[in-house]
């Protein structure tokens, strides 16, 4: 056992030094790239008719006269000193504040999402599984390319005309009268259809193998039963790939917010980008970076750790 | 295969109908709170501070302060914190009485040495819309009076003060440091802060030591963000908010129809303009400038754009703006070539129009120009860039012809003119057109001094004829101000400036 733990510590400092290096990649790369992208955040704040007198006044009291150079170790060290990457431009208040706000609808979206999706994928990779090359698997089959066609934004539009315009089972977007989980289903569900599909085919490739593996055949000979031999033995072994596949994905939703915060109107981290970009709100914008950058690690991280507890091959690797 | 499939497919078809009836179970109640008003904003509040902010900002502050005199539903000043001004004889001491029981929503009075404090620090601060008028010194004399002494006589004192900016806050921020009084202001408005988020919903709450007796009728007043129009339109129909006051022309026909929403148009000081950098090559040749005038159909292009909800606009002065003088320059393609040959490019050029990206109406409006310019031989390419790098672009000159839209914030035409046409005393060269005409700026400047209001009058015409002459900027559309309502709302005012009031509004 104790070869094993090695093992998995050893991972782990793999996983976490790869985690700083992609982290401190994402840094360099925003700063630099936000820098060279036209658009000014002191004409953004001071609106059409700004002076040049007024601006260069701005720039000096924001700190953005100083060099890039200077710029980007102030943004170091306060990222190194104070966990901090500057304060808004356009609010004034510590960036990270503004997007720890925004943290919980952003947060319960992608979970929300998640689970959705995995509940889907479970259900119906099975079902098409185990009716392989009958109708319910081409119904599925035929369903899933069709979800996987779809972009996002179209999916969003159609489910709020149907759910929430002639039903009116869920609000149209936002976050007002209504709600909070209330206005997280729609999004959710919309970024389940989309992201689904592939998974599901992916499932259903991996349950056909195991299921015709000479140990599944064993275990029912053994009398265990169907579902018990279904959940504790099938599902585990066909898992694995769509299981990375949702760590990709889900990376993916996090970035993928900025779509669906925008039509269902939810005031999440993605809106805030959105405008931050608008705006030119480079430290918001970086802080915001930083976030998605940790969000998309920690989620590749428990994948593959995930992954590691469900394939003793991986467990045992050298 | 001799698996129990049909043992499963009970148990799947089992999850999968708990998992339909879950979603069916949730379904969404309108929950309405009879007592709070939901107003949809495309864009977030920045900052509270009224003196230096714009847009969505300034219309969202102007709840919770408000100035000495308004600009009132017609475009007028309108006595408003203060119950009169009266000037001397050569317009160089102006006195104000302020209403007598007017409070802050902190429950302290309304004295005249807060009026000096603002006054005095929007001055200084110059941010926002900036108080033009040649102001010496601002003095109360005693708790009810104030009075500002100017160096030179400016008829147009009045319809500053009533600029949304101009809006009253107490003596030394109440006590506050400057940056936390912006963040819990203390104003004498219809509403004061409740909550806010920032980037997202502002909540105000009704003021209780409101001015108004019995006003507001609501308890509450929000502004939420719905960048995406069809949101916004479709949270109104759904009953999720009750006022978008900004909507899109492409929906007026629609909602007009529709029973549950009222629709209103009123006048409104917003103009959409084409600009010409007259530093370009092209652009800096009047002939030019004129033939393009000429080329451009404005009344197809307003009818189209705006759905017939807007007019072609005649002169850079909007209609219900104090010296409107309309200078018709009729499409005529003609006369439009016959111009171009007089220029240093008989044979037309290939030029550039700038606008900003995902701007539905200018995007349109930059179709129509490039058609019709391509008819006198000029080749328009639009460019349709991010907003952010639209306005660095303009501001460094960097452009040939750009669409934008322009408001003016009173009913007076001094501010609105200066800023388009009058580099210097503007600050923005012109509004970006680089354009220079002495003759024009000293008329400008006359008539900002000039007391007889028929002369006043005389020297504005003279400058929308030099205006129509030289065009540095070409007027395309008077914008409506289209408002929609829960068609059980009323008495929400749309003002032309761009403000919107709700003190008023109230369920039928």
């Amino acid at each position: 056992m104790t070869g094993t733990t090695n093992v998995i510590f050893r991972r782990l400092f793999e996983s976490a030094s790869r985690a700083i290096l992609t982290i401190f990649g994402v840094i360099i790369a925003t700063f630099f790239i936000l820098h060279i992208v036209p658009g000014d955040p002191v004409l953004m704040i001071l609106g059409e008719h700004a002076s040049s007198q007024a601006v260069a006044a701005l720039r000096e009291t924001l700190g953005l006269d100083r060099s890039l150079w200077t710029q980007f170790i102030a943004f170091l060290s306060g990222i190194i000193q104070h966990a901090d990457a500057g304060h808004s431009l356009v609010y004034r208040i510590p960036s990270s504040e503004l997007v720890l706000s925004r943290l919980p609808v952003t947060g319960t979206l992608v979970l929300l999402s998640t689970l959705l999706t995995v509940a889907i994928v479970c259900v119906f990779a099975i079902i098409a599984a185990v009716n392989e090359e009958k109708t319910a698997d081409h119904l599925i089959r035929t369903l899933s390319t069709l979800g996987a066609s779809m972009p996002v934004f179209w999916v969003a539009i159609i489910l709020i005309l149907v759910f929430s315009i002639n039903l009116r089972w869920f609000p149209v977007g936002g976050m007002g009268r209504h709600g909070f989980i209330n206005s997280l289903i729609l999004p959710a569900i919309t970024a389940a259809i989309v992201t689904a599909p592939m998974l599901i085919r992916s499932l259903r490739t991996q349950l056909l193998e195991v299921l015709n593996a000479d140990f599944v055949n064993m275990l029912r000979i053994s009398g265990l039963s169907t579902p018990r031999i279904m959940v504790r033995h099938v599902l585990p072994n066909a898992a694995i790939p769509a299981l990375i596949l949702l760590g990709i994905n889900i990376s993916g939703m996090i970035g993928g917010s900025i779509i669906l915060e925008r039509v269902f109107a939810l005031p999440g981290i993605g809106s805030l980008l959105f405008d931050a970009i608008a705006k030119r709100d480079f430290p918001l914008i970086q802080t915001i970076a930083l976030f998605s950058a940790a969000g998309v690690v920690v989620v590749s991280f428990i994948t593959d750790i995930t992954v590691r507890l469900l394939d003793p091959r991986a467990r045992m690797e050298k | 295969m001799t698996f129990k499939k049909n043992r499963l497919n009970t148990i799947v078809s089992g999850l999968l109908l708990a998992q339909l009836s879950l979603f069916a179970g949730s379904s969404y109640v309108q929950a309405a709170s009879e007592k709070s008003l939901i107003v949809g904003r495309y864009a977030p509040v920045e900052s509270l501070d009224i003196a230096n902010v714009f847009d969505v900002s300034v219309y969202t502050a102007d709840q919770i302060f408000e100035p000495l005199y308004i600009v009132g539903k017609e475009g007028k000043p309108t006595p408003w914190l203060a119950t009169s001004a009266v000037s001397d004889n050569d317009g160089l001491v102006w006195t104000f009485k302020l209403r007598p029981g007017v409070k802050f929503s902190d429950g302290k009075a309304l004295r005249a040495e807060d009026v000096v404090f603002t006054l005095e620090r929007h001055l200084k601060n110059a941010g926002g819309i900036p108080l033009l008028a040649p102001i010496t010194s601002i003095t109360a004399p005693d708790q009810n009076t104030v009075v500002i002494k100017l160096k030179e006589a400016y008829p147009a004192l009045l319809s500053d003060i009533s600029a949304v900016s101009n809006g009253i806050m107490p003596a030394n921020f109440a006590g506050q440091t400057e940056e936390n009084f912006f963040r819990n202001p203390v104003g004498t408005g219809p509403f004061e802060l409740e909550s806010w988020e920032p980037g997202g919903t502002v909540t105000l709450k009704k003021n209780p030591h409101y001015w108004q007796s019995e006003k507001p009728y609501y308890d509450e007043l929000a502004f939420t963000v719905l960048p995406d129009e069809n949101q916004r339109v479709q949270q109104l129909l759904a009953g999720q908010i009750d006022v978008i006051d900004n909507l899109p022309p492409v929906r007026f026909a629609e909602l007009s129809k529709n029973p549950d929403i009222s629709v209103s148009r009123s006048e409104s000081w917003i103009i959409q303009i084409l600009q010409f950098n007259t530093k370009d090559p092209h652009f800096s040749d009047v002939h030019v400038r004129r033939a393009v005038n000429l080329a451009i159909d404005r009344k197809a292009l307003a009818s189209a754009t705006s759905f017939n909800t807007s007019d072609a606009a005649t002169s850079l002065v909007p209609p219900t703006v104090d010296f409107f003088d309309a200078k018709i320059s009729e499409h005529d393609i003609d006369a439009a070539k016959q111009e171009l040959s007089r220029s240093a490019f008989p044979d037309g050029f290939s030029t550039t129009i700038l606008l900003p990206g995902g701007d539905q109406v200018r995007s349109q409006q930059a179709q129509i120009i490039q058609n019709q310019l391509a008819k006198i031989g000029i080749k328009v390419a639009i460019i349709s860039l991010d907003p952010a790098v639209v306005r660095e672009k303009t501001h460094a000159g960097d452009y040939a012809l750009r669409l934008q839209e322009s408001i003016s914030d009173v009913s007076d035409p001094n501010i609105f003119l200066t800023y388009h046409v009058s580099p210097e005393d503007g600050g923005s060269d012109s509004y970006w057109t680089f354009y220079n005409n002495p003759h024009l700026t000293s008329i400008l400047r006359q008539a900002r001094v000039e007391q007889d209001e028929k002369l006043r009058g005389a020297l504005y015409r003279e400058a929308q004829d030099i205006i129509a002459t030289d065009v540095p900027i070409i007027p395309l559309v008077y914008q409506s101000r289209l408002v929609a309502t829960r068609s059980n709302l009323t008495g929400v005012e749309a003002i032309p400036n761009g403000a919107t009031r709700f003190y008023s509004a109230r369920e039928k």
